[in-house]
């Protein structure tokens, strides 16, 4: 009795399932009228868009082979969350704690410097990736194969500091002997003995017309050089604490661009290049000018 | 032009300088012969027999330096000075005892020899010098010919199988094995037949030219001519030899 007092409600409840089915089935089908008729429309608006000839109209029912299959019934979201109360950040208390802090570490800081006494110990930057081509190398290899003779040949013509006065005078211009005289002190013989020397080295042209003595291109640029000889060796050798500064960034002075640039005033402001065993890749094209 | 040499035949008395500027200088010996040369009957120059010392500075004030050389040598024989020369306050008329003391046996004889030179030398496409501008032609010991153009500051001299032109700062020199300039700036280009190297600025350059030597840069030797005639030649070629104003 039970299993046929069961069946009845069974179908009843079936039946309720198909209706519902059916009610699932009509509203799935009007809202895929209602996405044909959008879908048409916006294809109506591109064809106008860009002035085509209207395209063949679809009928408003599809074939039933074309339906698309039934969609599963709606699935509800779940409700949002409520949301959190908004959070307060008191700014103003945490810029206090901050400026405390870093008060605080500035007096470390200057209690720390005010403990720490100069040492002579030079500080260098890390030293530069030098990459060198190979004529590079072939000139750098070059010039560190010159024999002493050859540098004595060029450099004892300047061993006196009656010469280098000579040199340094005539740099403003073409002197006679008689000039050169009344500069340097010294008189007849005694001067010819610093004139010949760099005469026969050809630091200096003497005019036979006039008896001028003129300062020639590598007179002039051994002369740059020997200053720059003379600040890099006694940069080497002066202490730090006569200096009062580091010396591993201490303005040099740049004799590549006296080499190069010869058209510029010596006096001009050049730019500051490393020597030739200091390499930094930013100083590098300078070197490479040697 | 056509030159003619002066009857009247001077020798000088005591050393003196027909030619002397600050590039050059020329200092003719005592008992040299001399005579004016003539150009539509006025004096454009003169033609002189004897020993002068002769000094050219070729020396080029650039930017970075004194660049070029200074020369000295003696001429010898007959030689010849277009320009303004004024050497009659060191001068009379010569006797025929300083014409046989030169080797000349009378002033016909001087005037046919200058005359010689002058027809060897070919002046007759080449005008009279310019106010300012003297031009020295002549042999010397070392060097077989001499031609030396001076106007104002510059100067152009052919001398040893080399040519320099000299201007306020800059120096070109041209000889067998190239050209070398020398720039206001210190600049220096050297070129040779297939070869050029030089520096200007802070540029240094060194390349070979593939270039057929007629068509490149062996200006000192054209095919057609010797080579030691090419700057000669140039000049005669010139109607009055040379343009002071072409070198910068």
């Amino acid at each position: 009795m039970t299993m046929v007092k069961e069946m009845p409600d069974e179908k009843d409840e079936l039946r309720r399932e198909l209706e519902e089915i059916r009610a699932i089935k009509e509203s799935l089908r009007e809202e895929l009228e209602e996405l044909r008729r959008q879908r048409e429309a916006v294809q109506a608006d591109r064809s106008e868009s860009r002035r085509r000839p209207p395209r063949r109209e679809f009928p408003p029912h599809e074939p039933p082979h074309r339906r698309a299959p039934p969609r599963p019934p709606h699935r509800h979201r779940p409700p949002h969350p409520p949301e959190p109360p908004p959070t307060v950040i008191d700014l103003e208390s945490l810029a206090e704690s901050l400026e405390d802090m870093m008060t605080g570490l500035g007096e470390q800081i200057r209690v720390a410097m005010s403990s720490i006494k100069p040492i002579d110990i030079r500080v260098r930057g890390p030293p530069g990736r030098r990459v060198l081509s190979k004529s590079r190398l072939k000139r750098r290899k070059a010039v560190e194969s010159i024999p002493p003779e050859r540098i004595a040949r060029v450099i004892s013509p300047l061993g006196n500091v009656e010469r280098l006065r000579i040199l340094d005078y005539l740099k403003d211009g073409p002197k006679s002997f008689n000039d050169i005289e009344s500069y340097i002190g010294k008189t007849g013989s005694s001067l010819t003995h610093h004139l010949t020397p760099l005469i026969d080295a050809g630091y200096i042209i003497k005019g036979a017309v006039r008896g001028t003595y003129h300062i020639t291109v590598p007179g002039r640029l051994a002369y740059r050089l020997s200053q720059w000889l003379t600040s890099q060796v006694e940069r080497e050798q002066t202490p730090l604490e006569e200096t009062g500064k580091d010396h591993s960034i201490e303005e040099e002075p740049d004799v590549t661009d006296e080499v190069n640039n010869r058209g510029q005033e010596p006096d001009e402001p050049v730019e500051d290049t490393d020597d030739e065993f200091e390499l930094s890749p930013d100083s590098e094209e300078e070197e490479d000018d040697w | 032009m056509n030159l003619d040499v002066d009857s009247t035949v001077m020798v000088t008395t005591r050393q003196c300088q027909p030619l002397s500027t600050e590039k050059a200088v020329v200092e003719l010996q005592p008992h040299s012969l001399w005579a004016h040369l003539l150009h539509e009957q006025k004096v454009v120059g003169i033609v002189i027999l004897g020993n002068a010392r002769i000094a050219v500075d070729v020396i080029a004030e650039t930017d970075a330096g004194a660049v070029g050389e200074s020369i000295t040598d003696e001429l010898e024989g007959f030689h010849i000075i277009l320009g303004q020369v004024n050497m009659d306050e060191a001068s009379q008329e010569a006797s025929p005892d300083d014409l046989q003391t030169a080797g000349i046996q009378d002033a016909t004889s001087f005037r046919e020899k200058a005359s010689a030179i002058l027809e060897e030398t070919k002046f007759n496409k080449t005008r009279v010098p310019s106010l300012g501008t003297t031009i020295l032609i002549g042999h010397t010991v070392t060097s077989s010919g001499l031609v030396l153009v001076l106007s104002n500051e510059k100067l152009v001299l052919v001398y040893q199988d080399l040519t320099y032109a000299v201007g306020s700062n800059s120096l070109v020199q041209i000889g067998k094995n190239g050209i070398r300039i020398f720039g206001r700036r210190g600049g220096v280009l050297e070129t040779s037949p297939h070869h050029a190297r030089g520096c200007c600025d802070d540029e240094v350059f060194d390349v070979d030219i593939s270039m057929p030597s007629r068509h490149g840069t062996d200006i000192g030797r054209p095919p057609h001519l010797p080579r030691w005639r090419v700057p000669r030649h140039d000049w005669r070629r010139e109607t009055h030899g040379w343009d002071p104003d072409w070198i910068v």
